[in-house]
């Protein structure tokens, strides 16, 4: 009886358990845009050992994808995560994508070498939104 | 033993289980991410540093490099911390699944 009298409880813990939500379940759009913003970004880093003034109209164009991409995904509920990986490859002031693009626009051109290595590095920024939006699945 | 002592019993060690298994991954997952980051720093800070002292990277340039590798960091502990929520998430799925089945099982 006094067993019996513990399974509501158990049952409205279960519940409530199993009803909070901590993440965003799997975007496969998210998934996508990451993964053509990742190659996008990568070519775009090697081409900055020539002139930045060349490629200012294709820097403009990827920085209002990432735009768009970004705004996608802030409107995601419980994307916490994700939205902030985006705010450092956006942020100027840290070593990421848009960080790069300054340097590239204040320096005019990098060596060969940095475009070579950071067009590396940058993959490995978006890979990191590319893993934690494939860790989503099988969450809620 | 009653029904629901059985059911509790059989209850209790499923979840233990599975909240082991999980916590487990948890661990090796921070585990591998650290030992793998500072590998690979090593690698790159050498490569790097080369290239500094051949003339082919700047000062400046090197600096940007290195900074980077602190914003890889950053990503990757975000990262981390949205799997360990996944990993929550799909425990929860694993308790209401193994309670469900628990209970069909016992009382059926």
């Amino acid at each position: 009886m006094h067993r019996c009298a513990n399974l509501p409880v158990l049952l409205l813990l279960v519940l409530f358990i199993t009803t909070c939500s901590y993440i965003a379940p799997y975007n496969q759009h998210a998934y996508e845009r990451a993964i053509d913003l990742k190659v996008e970004a990568s070519d775009l880093v090697k081409k900055s050992k020539e002139d930045y003034s060349k490629h200012q109209e294709r820097i403009e164009l990827f920085k209002l994808e990432m735009q768009k991409t970004f705004e996608y995904v802030k409107n995601i509920p419980k994307n916490d995560d994700t939205v902030e990986q985006y705010k450092i490859l956006m942020n100027e002031e840290l070593n990421s994508m848009y960080g790069f693009i300054k340097f590239w626009r204040e320096h005019g051109s990098v060596s060969d070498f940095m475009a070579d290595e950071f067009s590396q590095e940058i993959q490995k920024h978006f890979d990191e939104i590319i893993r934690l939006e494939l860790g989503k699945i099988g969450a809620k | 033993m009653s029904k629901f002592d059985e059911f509790f019993d059989l209850l209790k060690k499923y979840l233990v289980d599975e909240a082991k298994k999980s916590w487990d991954d948890a661990f090796d997952a921070v585990k591998n991410f650290g030992e793998a980051f500072f590998h690979t720093i090593k690698d790159d800070l050498d490569k790097w540093t080369q290239a500094l002292a051949e003339g082919k990277l700047t000062q400046e340039e090197l600096d940007f490099l290195i900074k980077s590798k602190k914003e890889l960091m950053k990503l990757q502990l975000l990262t981390e911390a949205g799997l360990t929520k996944a990993r929550i998430e799909k425990l929860q799925n694993t308790i209401i699944n193994v309670t469900v089945k628990t209970a069909l099982d016992v009382f059926k």
